[in-house]
């Protein structure tokens, strides 16, 4: 993979786009500031976004913002148990013209740059399949017919993690296309106050848009070209690998660990959180950072884990702790003492 | 001035240096307490037995381990060595750089300038470190300095008294040239298969009647020698001082007799004179010893005298030193008796010896005193005693009492008219 790096100058400037995308998401959602700095490094890691949170916490919100703030299409599909494949994806339609009749596609809500699939487990798995497809292939085939999907395409699901009565939760092959499960959590006092005074309810907030979608789409071909060290990469590697069983304490009680995928998707992500703090290249920080959205959902934990009440939240913190850094280990003889305060 | 890359690439080379150091350490440290846990025994065994040799004996030893020990780490640990890269990473993961110092390395930004304190966050654990190697030279050191009590090794058993005396003798005799060396051989001979035995086997009774016989015989040879020598020179001074003819003939003829036989003696004996002089007595003929010159003469005389005088020596200190029964110089020398041993020595126990201690004073037994001043004589001191014949009287008794003679009436009347009332009573008694 060959690709010119960035100058400085890039990277400067595209750090500071992106910050001011997320001033403008801040403006929109309070209290919010890890979720949005979450979602938009999710955004410009080229990846789909499961957003997971009890309602009324600003899901909704913080798409719309998002797609007020990117400028780009935005379609909310609210799924249900009887939503078909062609609801979103769009179907044939009997069409005449000049006497003539024919077939035309008539685009269901996936053709948009900004699709927000809420409560996508409540929909069958037909339709989550025809959902996942799209956000893998990046098109959708009616009647044997491919219909690209518009660029850049995101898929921002959310899912309620209560009232699991006739829900189809998502497969674990089908979660491994979501580069991050977000949790979204409620505020503080001081967060709901703000919210208060600043909102009312069925006046949606302005949002002023900041960037084009083709700025955006440069903003992603930045993050993709910013330098990834041979040694993060090892890292990686190193952090994937001791999800599986057996290769490490902390995976002692997983079934099954992470994909390739997730280490293609943690590269990609510590790249784009790279540009977001402006530097050239990705780190073991930027890639602890984003360890937990990455990889939590892509760890299925054994029964006796469900037993003791472990989460994949709990394995992701403990394989953080255990893994090094560095592949070198250190004897015994010696330890490292406490991390110095973070330099330049 | 250096540049910052060069400065970082040099603190990378400390914290490598340091990594791998902690590396053999560890590897090292446990065949360091190993080799000090398995030198404690040997080391405090060679001390009790070796007092002298074990200490240096004991640094080599841990010098050649620790010569074995320490490469030997550094070999085993070479595949665990991390390299300056692997120590880059550790700084700037410790300095919190994101990665800087990596990407600098690979050219993609520049080197961040080196902060005045890089400190890359590794320290010695002292546990792991400096615990297995303190306890190691604890070890050494106890097996060093640890008082040990020296073993007291069993010394060689002494050997027979007389095999060493007799040595002497021969030793003295060989260096005075007084006698034939074959002679000396055969004793030499006898003693060194005496020797040859087990050592258990020299205090045997077997052992030490040959050891008497020995000594007695080669004391015997050796008086046999002198005499006969002596007597040589007696009749060869004495036929020589006869220049005039003045002996009576029956005499000189005896004195020349005298002579032959005592060199004869000496041709046959067990113990040979020296063979010069034994060649040279030989080839005198006694009745030509007038003859022989003053300066011959002399010569002769201080030879025989010299061989003589040789022999007396070392019968002369035979007389001196055979006091001392071999047994009793045997017990005397394994008693433990007070005043010998070390620190755990005891009264030691009284003097073994043979037999019933001897009654000192033997006072039943008559002795004849030296002295021959006889004014000093007490009362029951014997003053002579003479061998001779008791003066017994041939002729028959003739009882007298109260003025009756019967000598034919035998011992009735005797008793009856003899004896005191009370005697007769007890006789009257006797025969009741």
């Amino acid at each position: 993979m060959t690709h010119s790096l960035p100058t400085d100058a890039e990277i400067a400037a595209g750090s500071a786009k992106v910050r001011a995308l997320l001033e403008a998401m801040n403006e929109v959602l309070y209290g919010q500031e890890d979720l949005i700095e979450a979602v938009v490094t999710g955004l410009l890691a080229r990846g789909h976004l499961l957003l997971e949170g009890l309602p009324g916490l600003g899901k909704t919100e913080l798409v719309k913002g998002l797609s007020g703030a990117i400028g780009m299409q935005t379609k909310r599909v609210q799924f249900t148990p009887d939503l078909l494949p062609g609801d979103i994806t769009g179907n044939p339609v009997l069409q005449e013209v000049d006497g003539r009749r024919s077939f035309v596609f008539q685009p269901g809500p996936l053709f948009a740059s900004l699709v927000l699939a809420d409560e996508i487990n409540r929909a069958s798995p037909k339709t989550q399949s025809a959902l996942l497809e799209a956000m893998q292939e990046g098109h959708v085939t009616v009647l044997g017919e491919t219909h690209p999907l518009p660029q850049p395409f995101f898929v921002l699901a959310t899912q309620n993690p209560i009232e699991l009565e006739g829900t189809y939760p998502l497969p674990e092959a089908q979660l491994d296309r979501f580069l991050f499960k977000l949790d979204v959590r409620r505020g503080d006092s001081a967060t709901l106050q703000k919210i208060v005074l600043n909102r009312e309810i069925g006046r949606p907030p302005v949002v002023a848009q900041v960037m084009t979608a083709a700025e955006l789409s440069g903003l992603i071909d930045l993050a993709r070209r910013l330098f990834l060290p041979e040694v993060v990469a090892n890292f990686i590697a190193r952090l994937v690998d001791a999800t599986h069983p057996g290769q490490s304490k902390a995976s002692a009680q997983v079934r099954y660990g992470a994909s390739p995928r997730a280490a293609l998707a943690l590269a990609a992500a510590a790249k784009a959180r790279a540009l977001i703090g402006g530097r050239p290249n990705a780190s073991f920080e930027d890639v602890k950072a984003v360890a937990l959205p990455v990889l939590r959902h892509r760890i299925l934990l054994d029964y006796q884990a469900r037993v003791e009440g472990r989460t994949s939240t709990d394995v992701v913190l403990a394989l953080l702790a255990e893994v090094p850094t560095s592949a070198a280990d250190l004897p015994r003889t010696l330890h490292t003492a406490p991390l110095a305060a973070t330099h330049g | 001035m250096a540049t910052p890359s060069e400065r970082w690439q040099r603190r990378a080379r400390q914290t490598r240096r340091k990594i791998n150091c902690g590396w053999c350490l560890q590897v090292c440290a446990t065949p360091v307490v190993g080799v000090a846990l398995g030198l404690l025994g040997p080391a405090l065994w060679a001390r009790r037995v070796w007092p002298e040799a074990a200490p240096p004996g004991l640094a080599w030893v841990t010098g050649a381990a620790l010569a074995v020990i320490v490469p030997g780490s550094w070999w085993l640990a070479r595949r665990r060595f991390v390299t300056a890269g692997d120590a880059l990473v550790r700084l700037e993961a410790q300095l919190g750089l994101h990665n800087r110092l990596s990407t600098a390395a690979a050219g993609v930004c520049p080197w961040p300038p080196l902060p005045d304190r890089a400190d890359d966050g590794i320290r010695w654990s002292f546990s792991n470190t400096f615990l297995p190697l303190l306890a190691a030279a604890a070890l050494l050191a106890a097996a060093m300095w640890v008082p040990v009590k020296a073993r007291m090794l069993p010394a060689a058993p002494d050997e027979p008294a007389a095999w060493a005396a007799t040595e002497d003798d021969l030793r003295e005799l060989a260096r005075q040239d007084a006698v034939a060396p074959e002679s000396l051989d055969e004793t030499q001979q006898r003693i060194a298969e005496l020797r040859a035995q087990a050592a258990g086997k020299w205090f045997s009774h077997a052992s030490l009647e040959a050891t008497d016989k020995l000594r007695e015989s080669h004391l015997q040879a050796m008086a046999e020698l002198q005499r006969q020598l002596r007597m040589a020179a007696q009749s060869a001074t004495r036929l020589a001082g006869d220049a005039a003819g003045e002996l009576p003939a029956p005499t000189r003829a005896g004195l020349q007799d005298q002579f032959k036989q005592a060199v004869q003696g000496m041709q046959a004996g067990g113990m040979k004179p020296n063979k010069e002089l034994l060649e040279q007595l030989r080839n005198i003929d006694p009745k030509q010893l007038r003859q022989l010159d003053k300066a011959q003469m002399e010569q002769l005389m201080q030879g025989m005298k010299d061989k003589a005088e040789a022999l007396g020596k070392c019968l002369c200190r035979k007389a001196g030193d055979g006091q001392q029964q071999e047994g009793e110089a045997v017990l005397t020398e394994s008693s433990d008796g007070p005043g010998k041993g070390g620190v755990d020595r005891g009264p030691g126990t009284t003097p073994e010896m043979f037999g019933e201690p001897a009654n000192e004073v033997a006072a039943a037994q008559p002795q004849v005193l030296d002295s021959g001043d006889l004014t000093r004589a007490l009362p029951g001191d014997v003053l002579d005693v003479t061998d001779s014949k008791h003066e017994v009287e041939m002729t028959s008794p003739a009882l007298r009492t109260s003025g009756k003679a019967d000598v034919q009436g035998g011992g009735g009347s005797t008793w009856q008219e003899s004896l005191h009332p009370r005697e007769q009573e007890s006789v009257k008694k006797f025969f009741e």
